[in-house]
């Protein structure tokens, strides 16, 4: 009696791991690839980075083993760079954003980085990539130095 | 207590199937710097040279040719080049006639450092890296010309004249 009710438990904690571990392996794959870089900037100047530069932002995420999945991909897009003393202000655009099932520079979907992203019944394995540029206008005030800022990329299943 | 216990693996398994998401970020840089500006004041005008029967050399110094005044980003270093120049009488020639000739401006330059005055100058060269030091935020760098031209003994006469560049660069 003893015996079976081990057993019994035995193969009910083996059933939990297996059910843990495969909805585990199944879960987002969610990376950036590049950041965003505006190199050398002169004061008084404008700067672009467009989504095919190399220089662009480049994230990807991949829906892993999940099926017929519905993804939300929101951003945080940082409004200026700073330095610590001065900020400068960065805008992303539709033209600066795109997205893409294949990592080539051709075929891409431009978006809105300002609105969430949505991608509707994706298959397993499904590859997304998503690239963003953006634009800066150093005023001649400013200091010198480098600026930074950070995107977030939120990809979540609705 | 088995109750609970498969209440909690419910609440745990069905978290995990239904929090799935994910976040990446990017860093956005910059590296903002002030453009080169030059400041040109005087100019290298040997005024008039004449011709004698051997060939000479007419020279001027840098503290009364030309002055440039190199501002751009401070502490950082530039690469300053310049040429030989060519001068030339074409334009006098074709106005009031006479032989055309040429004759090399060897330039030679000299930097202050930040002091606006000719004082303990130091020699450039050609291609080489100097540093553009901050006064009050601001790199500066103060470059002196002047230079040498042979005259020959045959040189044509005339009124000669060439453009000397001198490229500062990051």
């Amino acid at each position: 009696m003893i015996i079976k009710l081990l057993h019994s438990k035995y193969l009910f904690l083996v059933f939990i791991y297996l059910l843990i571990n495969e909805t585990l392996s199944a879960q987002l794959i969610v990376s950036k690839l590049n950041d965003l870089s505006f190199g050398t900037v002169f004061k008084g100047y404008s700067s672009s980075v467009n989504h095919i530069d190399i220089n662009a932002a480049k994230f990807y995420f991949n829906t892993g083993n999940l099926q017929n999945v519905n993804i939300l991909v929101q951003f945080v897009l940082p409004q200026y760079l700073t330095n610590n003393v001065n900020n400068l202000s960065i805008t992303f655009s539709t033209q600066q954003s795109a997205w893409s099932y294949k990592d080539l520079t051709t075929g891409r979907t431009n978006f809105d980085p300002y609105q969430p992203l949505r991608f509707n019944r994706l298959k397993k394995n499904t590859r997304v990539y998503i690239w963003m540029g953006a634009t800066i206008t150093v005023p001649t005030s400013i200091g010198s130095g480098l600026y930074n800022g950070t995107i977030i990329m939120n990809v979540e299943r609705i | 207590m088995i109750k609970t216990t498969y209440t909690f693996l419910f609440l745990l398994l069905t978290s995990i199937c239904f929090a799935q998401s994910g976040s990446a970020n990017a860093s956005v840089t910059a590296n903002v710097i002030t453009p080169i500006t030059i400041i040109t004041t005087g100019s290298i005008d040997f005024g008039d040279v004449i011709v004698m029967p051997n060939p000479y050399q007419v020279s001027k110094s840098p503290e009364s040719g030309s002055r440039h005044e190199v501002q751009g980003n401070p502490n950082s270093s530039v690469t300053i080049s310049f040429n030989s120049v060519t001068l030339d009488n074409f334009s006098w020639v074709a106005q009031h006639g006479g032989t055309s000739g040429t004759m090399t401006f060897v330039p030679e330059v000299k930097h202050t450092g930040t002091n606006p005055n000719y004082v303990n100058p130091s020699t450039v060269t050609n291609g080489g890296v100097y540093q553009l030091t901050d006064v009050s935020g601001i790199g500066k760098l103060y470059l002196w010309v002047g230079g040498s031209i042979t005259v020959n003994a045959n040189q044509p006469v005339g009124y000669y004249t060439g453009t000397f560049v001198i490229n500062v660069s990051y």
